[in-house]
């Protein structure tokens, strides 16, 4: 069953990497195959939408795994670990370049919902990683508590994740370097903004006042 | 090998805005510098920070330099290869970063390595080391070791190929106002310098030539190379033997007898007459950093990023003038001179006659060390001929004065990989039985 679904993901990405559209009927993928393993039902219960949810979502997780497989991980700082997950990113988004910038070109108005549907599977698969970061980092002293705020540090951070998205898909330079570059400013400075910084003591300083 | 400063840089500057305001930024310090320099001098009249003051510039400039990495830290090292162009103090600044600037993040050397052979350097090697070990002006070198072996693994900050044009642009004002050099010679270098340059960022095309030259040069006593390694190699990532041994500098902290420094002057000597006289075409890049020195005075030699090829009639012109009878001939001098872009016809004929005097004695200054037998280096006397030319008011002030650049451009790799050569022969003080291939 697992082994039909991965099949069934790398059958879709090469069609739309051919054909630069979607397949009008999940059949037309497996057109020029004629091995026995193709199971109706699965196809059936499946669309276009949900395979390509699928397909997102187990990037980002394979992109987690690459990252955490580097014997270095568990020293990373979460400043690197961070870095290290965007950098696999964008090598598991290069590896099937074609399907995910046309993928992730969405702009008809109809597509609203699958876009949307997207974002919420995207968000679902990587919020536990990104929460364990920011624990770590609380832990660690590289990511500031602060009451009320810190409950928003996973909203920048995805959205970080989406704009990073947006931009490799738009990069046109060679072999995608500015994307490269784009990661590593845009995690500094998130890694600035939740760090510990200036804000704190101006906000530890006005309570002052007012409580004296 | 020289170990670096641990803090990991956070970004390197890379838009045109970002990196024109580092600039903008020394610009300012730099005046401040002079600001509190002069303020100094007013109140005090006993104030001689003349010397401070420099030291202060050359460190916000370093800072600076540093942090744009790539085609800018070049720059850098070719200024401080030339001991007469810039004051003391912005030398010691400036001979740091020909060892060290602040490393990248691992993880962007991960991603690198698997740009190009699609695995992590920890998949390829049994160890990496997690922090460059050394800088290489536009990389950064990692040690990393496989069944027992140890290699070098020299690695390209992203982007460099590109900025390296931008960055010219950006250099170039400064080297004009802090050099006081004029315009028009600093345009008529720095497109041969952007040439070089770029070369140099393609590490296919350095294994290419390292394998070329090292090959050539094999039979040349007293030096070793690293075998380079095509399969862990790509355009960003060169992989080459580690070399055991030290730099120039801390090889000389150990004291060495005159007889091993004579060695590898001599060994260093030869490796160059070869190339010059023979290859024709030559490692230009002679700064301490690119020599690794084993204790029994053997020189390891690497980093061929930067080769000149050295074009047949300018290598006539050049080197014509060494022979002593044709320096004496004024018909043949003046040809020379003025092929060589040393004189123009519309000069003035009193600048012609100075300036006919003030190279004649350059050259036979530079060309001395080919007409004995041996030439001891380490002779201060000489280099202080050489600085004394070089720093005549006079001389300066007719050559900044003129308008037009002086000298072909094919010589300025030419003429640095002397002086390089020349000024690490000083600094070993070495002995050395100067036969040339050229005179034989």
């Amino acid at each position: 069953m697992k082994k039909f679904e991965k099949k069934i993901e790398i059958s879709y990405i090469n069609y739309i990497s051919s054909n630069n559209k979607r397949p009008n009927t999940l059949k037309e993928i497996f057109i020029n195959d004629d091995s026995d393993d193709i199971d109706p039902n699965t196809i059936s219960s499946l669309t276009n939408n949900t395979i390509e949810n699928n397909i997102w979502s187990n990037t980002i997780l394979t992109s987690i795994k690459n990252a955490s497989s580097d014997p270095n991980f568990q020293e990373y700082s979460v400043r690197e670990k961070l870095l290290s997950f965007f950098f696999n990113l964008s090598v598991g988004l290069q590896q099937h370049q074609d399907f995910f910038t046309y993928s992730s070109n969405i702009h008809s108005p109809f597509e609203l919902k699958e876009v949307n549907d997207r974002r919420e599977k995207i968000v679902e698969t990587i919020t536990p990683f990104l929460t364990q970061l920011i624990q770590e980092g609380i832990s660690t002293g590289e990511v500031e508590e602060r009451m009320f705020i810190q409950d928003y540090y996973i909203n920048v951070m995805l959205t970080q994740l989406f704009l990073i998205i947006k931009y490799w898909a738009e990069d046109t330079s060679n072999e995608k370097e500015n994307t490269d570059e784009a990661v590593e400013k845009s995690v500094h400075l998130i890694m600035d903004l939740i760090g510990p910084n200036f804000t704190d003591s101006a906000f530890s300083f006005a309570k002052f006042i007012f409580q004296k | 090998m020289a170990t670096i400063d641990n803090k990991s840089q956070k970004t390197i500057p890379s838009s045109k805005v970002q990196r024109v305001s580092r600039f903008v930024k020394v610009g300012a310090k730099v005046s401040t510098n002079y600001i509190k320099h002069y303020a100094k001098s007013v109140l005090d009249n006993e104030y001689t920070g003349k010397e401070e003051l420099h030291k202060e510039n050359a460190s916000d400039v370093y800072e600076a330099l540093s942090e744009l990495k790539g085609s800018a830290l070049k720059v850098a090292q070719m200024m401080s290869m030339d001991k007469n162009m810039l004051p003391q103090a912005y030398i010691e600044k400036f001979q740091m970063s020909q060892y060290s600037a602040p490393p990248l993040s691992l993880p962007l050397v991960n991603k690198t390595f698997i740009k190009s052979f699609g695995k992590a350097p920890y998949q390829l090697f049994d160890t990496f080391s997690k922090e460059a070990v050394n800088a290489a002006s536009i990389g950064q070198v990692h040690l990393a070791e496989k069944d027992g072996k140890k290699y070098a693994v020299k690695v390209q900050y992203p982007g460099v190929a590109e900025s390296v044009s931008s960055d010219l642009k950006l250099v170039k004002p400064i080297a004009v106002r802090m050099m006081g050099l004029n315009e028009q010679d600093v345009n008529h270098y720095m497109q041969e310098v952007e040439v070089m340059l770029l070369s140099e960022t393609d590490y296919e095309l350095e294994l290419e030539r390292s394998q070329k030259i090292t090959e050539a040069c094999a039979h040349i006593n007293n030096i070793y190379f690293p075998n380079y390694y095509k399969d862990l190699s790509s355009k960003k990532i060169l992989t080459m033997d580690w070399l055991d041994g030290d730099h120039l500098n801390e090889f000389l902290a150990k004291n060495p007898s005159q007889e091993i420094r004579n060695k590898v002057g001599q060994a260093l000597w030869e490796f160059y007459d070869f190339q010059v006289h023979q290859l024709k075409e030559v490692h230009a890049d002679p700064h301490p950093g690119n020599f690794i020195i084993s204790e029994d005075g053997l020189l390891g030699i690497i980093d061929f990023g930067c080769v000149k090829v050295i074009p047949q009639d300018f290598y006539q012109n050049y080197f014509d003038l060494m022979i002593p009878e044709n320096m004496e001939n004024e018909e043949k001098r003046k040809d020379v001179f003025k092929s060589m872009r040393f004189i123009y016809d519309e000069d003035s004929d009193q600048d012609k006659i100075f300036l006919d005097q003030l190279f004649k004695s350059m050259i036979s200054i530079l060309a001395r060390p080919f007409h004995t037998e041996t030439f001891d280096f380490g002779d201060p006397s000489y280099f202080e001929e050489i600085t004394a030319l070089a720093e005549n008011e006079e001389n300066q002030k007719i050559l900044r004065n003129s308008k037009k650049p002086r000298g072909i451009r094919d010589g300025l790799y030419l003429n640095r990989t002397y002086f390089g050569l020349y000024s690490i022969l000083h600094q070993l003080e070495a002995k050395v039985t100067t036969n040339s291939i050229f005179f034989s």
